[in-house]
């Protein structure tokens, strides 16, 4: 490896290992709760009777991950895109 | 490797990882602060290293005095028990950070009311999903 794909390999590197969940943790406690309200009406069942089965599996995923905003942001999109 | 993180990686063994415990609570402080102050959280915490239970020790647990990772609420008026538990599980929850805190060498999350004194202390390891890997 050349001296400079290694001065960005280390740089990127850097900046991986300075993302760390102490963000997540708090953002979740800030803004997760109203998200999850959010994400668990869109996603109930009744609302979606041609894909009752996406919905509830969408649901149950965004209850486990009630807590976690992160997780909860990426299953935002995913609902987007599921259940047009 | 340059010596300049030789030095710094020597430092932080010598603290016992010392200098990711700061930065991980200052970043969190400081999260904290901007919540409270744009209005998006009713709550004022404060993170702080805060002597730990020694009923809740593991491997990696560092010196009982410095193994405990407190949250104080600063304005805890109507400050109830289920709110502590909720703000709780937002951390015990987070399988990952529990890790990255018990290799911290914390073993012990307190959760107290700055004013009213209410306190809830949690076992770390109870929450890192570590079955297969006992730890006493």
């Amino acid at each position: 490896m050349n001296p400079i794909s290694r001065f960005f390999a280390r740089m990127k590197f850097r900046r991986v290992i300075k993302t760390d969940e102490s963000s997540n943790v708090v953002d979740s406690m800030v803004k997760a709760r109203k998200l999850y309200k959010e994400l668990s009406i869109a996603t109930h069942p009744d609302k979606h009777p041609s894909k009752k089965d996406v919905a509830e599996k969408l649901m149950q995923q965004v209850t486990a991950n009630k807590h976690n905003y992160s997780v909860l942001i990426s299953l935002k999109n995913e609902i987007e895109e599921k259940l047009k | 490797m340059n010596i300049k993180t030789l030095l710094t990686n020597l430092i932080n063994t010598l603290l016992d990882g010392s200098f990711e415990r700061v930065r991980i609570i200052s970043q969190m402080n400081t999260a904290f602060k901007e919540y409270f102050t744009t209005g998006e959280f009713n709550r004022l915490c404060k993170v702080s290293i805060a002597q730990g239970n020694s009923a809740f020790a593991h491997e990696m647990s560092s010196l009982w005095i410095r193994s405990g990772f407190k949250i104080t609420i600063e304005n805890d008026s109507s400050l109830c028990e289920s709110e502590i538990n909720g703000l709780a599980a937002y951390i015990t929850d987070n399988a990952s950070f529990v890790r990255q805190l018990m290799a911290m060498g914390f073993d012990t999350l307190t959760i107290k009311g700055k004013t009213s004194g209410m306190t809830k202390s949690f076992a770390l390891k109870k929450f890192a999903n570590l079955n297969q890997y006992y730890i006493k």
